[in-house]
């Protein structure tokens, strides 16, 4: 009996420990919000959900939020880059989008705020240059039944994400327009 | 069989066998026939001969017995070989039934009492006889008093012929030793109501012997298997009766009472999956409505339920394992969904075999703590699910950039097999899921590159450590790994030549080469060789299913190189005859070669 309590005490403390944390990060951590582009499937497995798809995964030179100075710093006499980097954000109105990137173990700095971990694909064309950038933001899981404000593929869906100093970003919330969504 | 008592309704069964002519006379003279008078007079036999309880029925024994010493001269065969009734008793219900049964394929000697109207009608020449026979034994309402008239109709079932006359004999000697020995009551009077009092009430009686005749024997599938292999053994001359009676008794208490266990089992489970599926719908219904501490909650009471359920059913059932082993397999796949519901709650998404490694990780201390060998098993299966996943993910040390070749496939079971073997509470049955899967996917992969050369890229990158892994552990210790039917060489063999071909074909098939094209050849012959392997170490240790399973391989091959090289010409009538004469030749041959395969198998 003794085994199975530190089994039961074992498993249960380590579910209920881990949802504690993220209890935790939901009423302690900064949030801010992040555009998307998002779509939404629906599986039998997964159920309804969104797939977010951020504005900044993908960036190129004529992107408003990301300097070619910036693009320059960071890969150096390199033409290309790919590996895990930290993802700095700036504030553009109520939204912040990507405009940054450090190099792991790098200190950060810049104009950027908030400092997340992704992984990045960097290279320079005839043209300017193309950033891929994973976030960590891939789903947004939402109730069958409930009634969205707009339809996905509309212009204005953005996500709350709750920020981990050198961390992944957490999803949170969906806004709509400004507007948060309640999902119960 | 004797009737089970209490609740009066099983159907009762019993066969038996003359023994020797003598020994059959001897029944008949010494003791059947005393049993039979103190039971006769309740009898429906002693309807059938017209016996009442103003009879003077030794004077009728005697002249039975003495037929018995003429029919000896008469006879070449003796008396009836078997004889099998069947009666359902029914406690407070008239509803009595007696029925033959088939005597099998042997069934060739004397005819039952019933059957003795066939018999008068193939003897025209003694008509009165005839309806004298037939009334007596199909007719309850015959009913003579005369005790004289009585014995002079036995004399003249001489006339008859000795089938008729051994068929009633053998009746009777066979209910007298019944009787005898409690195990077949034809009609208990007390139990059944048939009293011979009650014949005097005749349309009454009457409708209960229809009833009688109407009543179809209820047997077990259990109880019929029993009884092929009593017959089996009766034959063969090793189960005396006393033996025989005792083990049908036995027997049928077991049945009754497993009948019960599966009635109880199937109502358990329907009321319980009801239930579940109850609160599954009501859960899902309100799902968004609820709280996520009620969610986590819930999933952390379900899963203490689960392991004490796993720990008290271990403890107040040792004797039956598997409701606890099912416990702790519930146990541990909760946890997987404990992971799933704080991933849903909290919008997580990570790397798909992080979830998996977490989950193990989780589960891994109950190998210790809980002894089970259900651990074993989730602890497999998140093994084998999380290096799978792995060779699949981009940022993975053993990422796989192309798998098609039997390397991941085999060697990653291999693997977890081979880890989960070194639990404290290890699974045997892995192993032999792990041989199945060894065999099956081997077989599979070396059919198709022999006949198709698919299946014949493979850039396994970094998923080298996994597959080289798995398939070294299969080759160093498959005794942990691999069936348990196959000895170590023949599990060795099976493994390394399953991948000789692809270490000749290397990273892909290129026709032309030399070496690819003896890879393909390879190919072939390894596919019949580790068909023969498993055929031969089935036979060696007994196993029926791995001789099957080997002969199914065999004739896959067989099939498959026909249809290879001939395949082109099936469109003519006669290619498509010859193809069904192979196909008649092969499964007659190999059918008649398994068959002495598994009759000379040495069991285990």
């Amino acid at each position: 009996m003794r085994r199975l309590l530190i089994l039961g005490a074992f498993q249960l403390l380590a579910i209920l420990g881990w949802a504690s944390y993220h209890e935790y990060v939901w009423a302690a951590a900064p949030t801010f919000r992040v555009p998307l582009r998002p779509r939404d499937p629906f599986d039998l497995i997964r159920g309804r959900y969104f797939v977010l798809n951020p504005q900044d995964t993908s960036i190129d030179a004529e992107s408003t939020s990301f300097s070619p100075q910036e693009v320059d710093r960071f890969l150096g006499s390199a033409k290309a880059f790919a590996g895990r980097v930290q993802v700095g954000f700036c504030a553009a109105g109520e939204i912040h989008r990507a405009c940054a990137l450090a190099r792991p173990g790098e200190r950060p700095a810049g104009p950027a705020r908030y400092w997340s971990k992704g992984f990045a694909t960097l290279t320079k064309q005839d043209r300017g240059w193309k950033l891929d950038l994973d976030l960590g933001l891939r789903r947004f899981f939402i109730p069958s039944r409930l009634q969205l404000p707009g339809r996905e593929n509309e212009e204005g869906w953005e996500l709350e994400v709750s920020y981990r100093p050198g961390l992944s970003l957490l999803p949170r919330r969906l806004y709509f327009r400004g507007t948060p969504i309640d999902l119960r | 069989m004797r009737h089970s008592g209490g609740r009066g309704d099983l159907p009762v069964r019993a066969s038996h066998e003359f023994g020797s002519r003598q020994q059959g006379k001897q029944d008949l003279e010494a003791g059947g026939l005393k049993s039979t008078a103190a039971f006769e007079g309740q009898s429906l036999v002693g309807t059938a001969l017209a016996l009442d309880e103003d009879q003077d029925r030794r004077l009728i024994q005697e002249r039975v017995a003495r037929r018995v010493d003429e029919l000896d001269s008469l006879d070449p065969q003796g008396v009836g070989q078997r004889r099998r009734h069947v009666v359902c008793h029914k406690k407070g219900n008239a509803a009595v039934g007696s029925q033959l049964m088939d005597d099998g394929p042997k069934r060739s000697r004397a005819q039952a009492a019933l059957h003795l109207g066939d018999v008068a009608e193939s003897t025209p020449a003694e008509p009165e006889t005839d309806r004298g026979v037939r009334a007596m034994v199909t007719a309850p309402r015959f009913r003579p008093q005369n005790l004289e008239l009585q014995a002079e109709r036995l004399h003249r079932l001489d006339r008859v012929g000795k089938k008729a006359l051994l068929g009633v004999l053998s009746f009777v000697h066979q209910k007298s030793l019944s009787t005898r020995r409690g195990q077949m009551s034809i009609v208990d009077s007390r139990a059944s109501g048939f009293r011979c009092d009650a014949f005097r009430n005749r349309p009454k009686a009457a409708r209960r012997v229809r009833q009688v005749r109407h009543t179809e024997p209820v047997m077990s599938r259990d109880l019929s298997l029993l009884e092929r292999h009593f017959r089996h053994w009766r034959e063969e001359g090793l189960l005396s009766a006393e033996l025989e009676s005792s083990l049908r008794e036995s027997s049928g208490q077991l049945v009754n009472r497993a009948t019960s266990t599966v009635v109880r089992t199937a109502l358990g489970g329907l009321g319980g999956g009801l239930l579940l599926a109850g609160l599954i719908l009501v859960v899902a219904e309100n799902w968004e409505a609820l709280h996520r501490s009620l969610k986590l909650g819930g999933w952390a009471l379900l899963q203490l339920a689960f392991l004490l359920c796993a720990h008290q059913l271990g403890r107040a059932r040792p004797g039956r394992p598997a409701l606890a082993e099912a416990m702790s397999f519930v146990s541990g796949g909760w946890m997987l969904a404990g992971i799933a519901l704080v991933s849903q709650i909290y919008q997580l998404d990570s790397r798909p075999p992080n979830g998996i490694w977490l989950w193990l990780a989780l589960v891994l201390p109950a190998a210790w703590l809980l002894e089970r060998r259900a651990v074993a098993a989730v602890v497999f299966i998140a093994l084998v699910w999380g290096f799978a996943l792995e060779t699949g993910q981009i940022d993975s040390i053993f990422r796989a950039d192309r798998g098609d070749g039997p390397w991941i496939w085999i060697g990653i079971p291999l693997l977890a097999a081979g880890l989960a073997s070194f639990l404290p509470t290890s699974a045997r049955f892995l192993r032999e899921w792990t041989g199945l899967w060894t065999f099956v996917a081997g077989n599979v992969f070396l059919l198709v590159l022999g006949a198709s050369q698919d299946l014949d890229r493979s850039d396994l990158g970094r998923g080298w450590w996994l597959a080289g892994a798995g398939v070294l552990l299969g080759i160093a210790i498959p005794d942990q790994c691999l069936s348990r039917a196959w000895d170590s060489l023949t599990s060795r063999l099976v493994v390394a030549s399953t991948f000789l071909p692809w270490i000749l074909l290397g990273s892909r098939y290129d026709a032309g080469l030399i070496l690819d094209e003896l890879a393909v050849g390879l190919a072939w012959i390894v596919q019949l060789v580790i068909a023969i392997l498993a055929i031969r170490a089935g036979a060696r240790r007994g196993s029926e299913s791995w001789v099957n399973l080997g002969y199914l391989a065999l004739l896959a091959g067989i099939l498959t190189r026909y249809f290879d090289f001939f395949g082109d010409y099936l469109e003519g009538g006669i290619a498509l005859a010859l193809t069904g004469t192979l196909l008649l030749f092969i499964l007659y041959t190999l059918e008649k070669a398994r068959r002495r395969t598994v009759r000379g198998a040495v069991p285990a």
